[in-house]
């Protein structure tokens, strides 16, 4: 009775000092990691749609998008939206011209491909800054180069853009001149997650066509 | 405690060698082989590990005469996991990016069963201080061995050490490096090698002995 | 061995081990009835059966489908002569095992490949698919194939590359037909690949899988000669018979003559699959063993994420030859159960 009563209390103890701890911990750190979490979203949004504020208009069914405005003028659309990729989900921010009719650019947030392949569907820090000097690369006939292919969502050069109508298609092996602009050239060797970046973004635009329509239109 | 205690630095040293949690015990190895793909991932893991480790044996160890036996691993495990979540929030609160390349790893330290072996066979027999130095020392084999094995996987798997380029261009990364098959066959050399040197101290030792032993009888 | 150890008495069997430690006692693994086919005899055999094969490769693909081959034989034959330096054993270099190892591996790389990612596929084969598990006769998994899974590992996209090695004008370089199948058009897939083709090796595909008919003559050269016996190669073609039949009649694949002529089935199935130290060595274990490679092969082939799945399919069945040989052991005579 003694030894159990001894067993109870100091589970009791433990589980309560360990209790309080974790609260304290909880609350020094629970607005830092929310704040962490904005400060990056944020970021995503300013690099893919510059110069304006970011308004919530839609946040349902696992999909969230901005329409960011500069006063009264909007000047592009920015969805962040999930999807399944080789191994496990891809966290994309897809960013929209402000009729919603081009893709300007596709940002992977996290993924977990296989690295040295499928990874290269993330932007690396060079095509950031090389996209921030200016809006779209021409990739002429580094079009099939695998380390280019998220570039291929920012445009074409010469103001020409992926659709955003949802009938995207990933093809192969074909050259700059060859490629409509409803077609993405597969990461060679990685065409699994060539085509979970596709389909993530042909869903998102037509999700938030339809959660936009049941809002009343805009 | 009548027994002649070891000496505290020796309590030290064994955990970077002779008893190398997992060059030696082969404990951990979920962790050691899942985040090891970079050097600094490495380190990261190491020092979460370390953390947890030296707070949980420092606490057991003060509280060792106050838990009953059958309810102490229970015990054990609370405080472990409790040690885990704070390390698990604050790097996400403080240091965003090593906690995503980290990912579910941190949250698993809990299982770490270097973690709950040292508890089991150390801290809750010896006062706070050994436990502490036994602690850092486990921890720091850990940590040494967890930073070679990623700094030799991401020079080969990526060219570069600690995020700096060491190889030029021209060698093509072997992606198979960075891969979860990279990591058992770096794991298996370094066992290889470790095991190698422990034989050939052994034979040495059993030589020396043996010539001792004959210039005795020549005596 | 337990078995034996009861019969020898103790006196005996230290007799024994003193010769064989001197070396006065030639111990060889079952079976006894020798002969006079050396280790070397039978490497260069196969050796000689693979010519026809290269022979096709360097026909489709021009002179510089060499260049691999060479590279993987380099590296094979450079790291067993090290292994062996390092080991201070005699020198099994000539015993040409080595050699064959690097031109099994040279022969299942893309014409195009990297010379010097082929030396390193070489020295993989032989060190990590070899010399680590204690040399010839130890290994586990097929070298040549253990190589293979490295550089597929290790540069996926190299390795996936049918099209840079092209030197003659009208040689070979679109996707294989197994690429095709998987990623391509139906329409482009149905319009090119013809049997024939397949046959011929007029495809794109790895230096020695490409002329199934050249494939066809290294088998009859192997089975004439009794280096492979026709368990294995039988039970895996019959096995691709079936199944992919199976799937076909299910409206899932393009049927058996297909998934048999394309990719590395022959090759693997003739070649790689009969290995002696890697695959069973009991009658009905050997009809397992080809049954269960060609099912994995077309399960990864119809539902699996990689147009190929030969090389997979191997590997691990090589892992399951210790099961097999336990399960399909044969019964003593007169014992009961």
């Amino acid at each position: 009775m003694k030894i159990t009563l001894h067993m109870l209390a100091t589970l009791i103890v433990v589980g309560m000092l360990s209790g309080g701890a974790l609260s304290l911990v909880n609350d020094h750190a629970a607005p830092l990691i929310a704040e962490n979490e904005r400060k990056e979203r944020d970021a995503a949004i300013a690099f893919l749609v510059p110069g304006g504020t970011p308004t919530e208009m839609v946040n349902a069914e696992g999909l969230t998008a901005w329409e960011v405005l500069n006063g009264e003028t909007s000047l592009g659309w920015v969805i962040q939206y999930a999807g399944i990729g080789f191994q496990a989900e891809i966290k994309t921010m897809i960013a929209l011209d402000s009729e919603r009719k081009d893709v300007r650019g596709v940002m992977v947030i996290t993924d977990s491909e296989t690295p040295g392949l499928g990874t290269w569907i993330r932007l690396s820090g060079e095509q950031k800054e090389a996209l921030l000097a200016s809006d779209s690369r021409d990739l002429g006939d580094e079009v099939g180069i695998a380390q280019n292919f998220p570039l291929q969502f920012f445009g074409f050069g010469g103001g020409q853009h992926l659709s955003a109508a949802g009938d995207l298609k990933v093809v192969k092996g074909k050259t700059r001149a060859q490629l409509g602009t409803s077609e993405v050239q597969a990461i060679t060797a990685a065409t699994i997650s060539s085509v979970a970046v596709t389909d993530i973004v042909n869903a998102a635009v037509i999700k938030l066509d339809r959660l936009l329509a049941g809002q009343g239109g805009v | 405690m009548a027994k002649k205690q070891t000496p505290i630095g020796t309590e030290f040293m064994k955990g970077l060698w002779d008893q190398n949690p997992v060059l030696k015990a082969l404990l951990g190895l979920c962790p050691t082989l899942a985040v090891t793909t970079s050097a600094m991932n490495g380190v990261g893991m190491g020092v979460a590990t370390t953390f947890v480790l030296v707070c949980a044996s420092l606490l057991i160890s003060l509280v060792r005469k106050a838990i009953p036996t059958q309810v102490r691993i229970a015990s054990f495990i609370v405080v472990i996991a409790t040690f885990v979540t704070i390390v698990d929030l604050e790097m996400k609160a403080l240091f965003p990016a090593m906690s995503k390349s980290l990912g579910a790893f941190i949250p698993l330290i809990v299982v770490n069963c270097l973690i709950l072996g040292r508890q089991e066979a150390f801290a809750s027999k010896n006062n706070p201080f050994r436990s502490i130095v036994d602690a850092v020392g486990m921890g720091l084999g850990f940590t040494l061995t967890l930073t070679v094995l990623g700094a030799v996987r991401e020079l080969l798997g990526n060219r570069t050490m600690f995020g700096f380029q060491v190889l030029p261009d021209a060698f093509e990364p072997w992606i198979v490096m960075i891969l979860p098959a990279g990591a058992f066959l770096t794991l298996g050399f370094m066992l290889g090698a470790v095991n190698t040197i422990t034989h050939r101290r052994e034979q040495a030792a059993i030589a020396t002995r043996r010539a001792a032993s004959l210039t005795v009888k020549e005596a | 061995m337990a078995d034996e150890s009861s019969v020898v008495d103790g006196a005996k069997k230290g007799v024994a081990l003193k010769a064989v430690s001197e070396g006065n006692l030639e111990l060889v693994t079952s079976p006894h009835s020798h002969f006079g086919w050396t280790t070397s005899r039978i490497m260069w055999t196969v050796t000689i059966a693979l010519l026809p094969s290269l022979g096709a490769g360097i026909f489709y693909f021009g002179p510089l489908a060499l260049v691999p081959v060479i590279g993987a034989i380099v590296g094979a034959v450079g790291c067993e002569w090290v292994v062996g330096r390092i080991n201070k054993k005699a020198d099994t270099v000539p015993d040409g095992s080595a050699f064959l190892t690097g031109l099994l591996l040279g022969l299942i790389l893309p014409p195009g490949f990297s010379p010097l990612h082929a030396v390193l596929g070489g020295v993989v084969a032989v060190g990590l698919g070899k010399a680590v598990f204690g040399g010839l006769g130890d290994n586990i998994f097929n070298p040549a194939l253990v190589g293979r899974a490295f550089l597929q590992a290790s540069f996926p996209a190299g390795m996936t590359d049918w099209s840079t090695a092209v030197t003659r004008v009208d040689a070979v370089s679109q996707a294989t037909p197994l690429g095709l199948f998987k990623f391509g058009e139906p329409s482009q897939f149905l319009g090119d690949i013809t049997t024939s083709k397949l046959l011929l090796g007029n495809v794109g595909g790895c230096i020695g899988e490409t002329s199934s008919l050249a494939i066809i003559v290294g088998a009859a050269i192997l089975l004439v000669t009794r280096v492979a016996h026709w368990r294995i190669m039988g039970s895996m073609l019959l096995g691709g018979v079936v199944f992919s039949g199976a799937f076909s009649l299910l409206g899932v694949g393009p049927g058996p003559l297909f998934d048999i002529l394309s990719g590395g089935f022959l090759f693997g199935a003739v070649f790689m699959a009969t290995d002696y130290v890697t695959s069973p060595n009991t009658t009905r274990g050997q009809y397992v063993f080809g049954a269960g490679i060609a099912l994995l092969t077309i399960l990864i082939r119809r539902f699996g994420g990689l147009p190929e799945g030969v090389m997979y399919s191997i590997l691990l069945m090589n892992a399951a030859v210790p099961l097999i040989n336990r399960v399909t052991r044969p019964r003593i005579f007169g014992a009961t159960s």
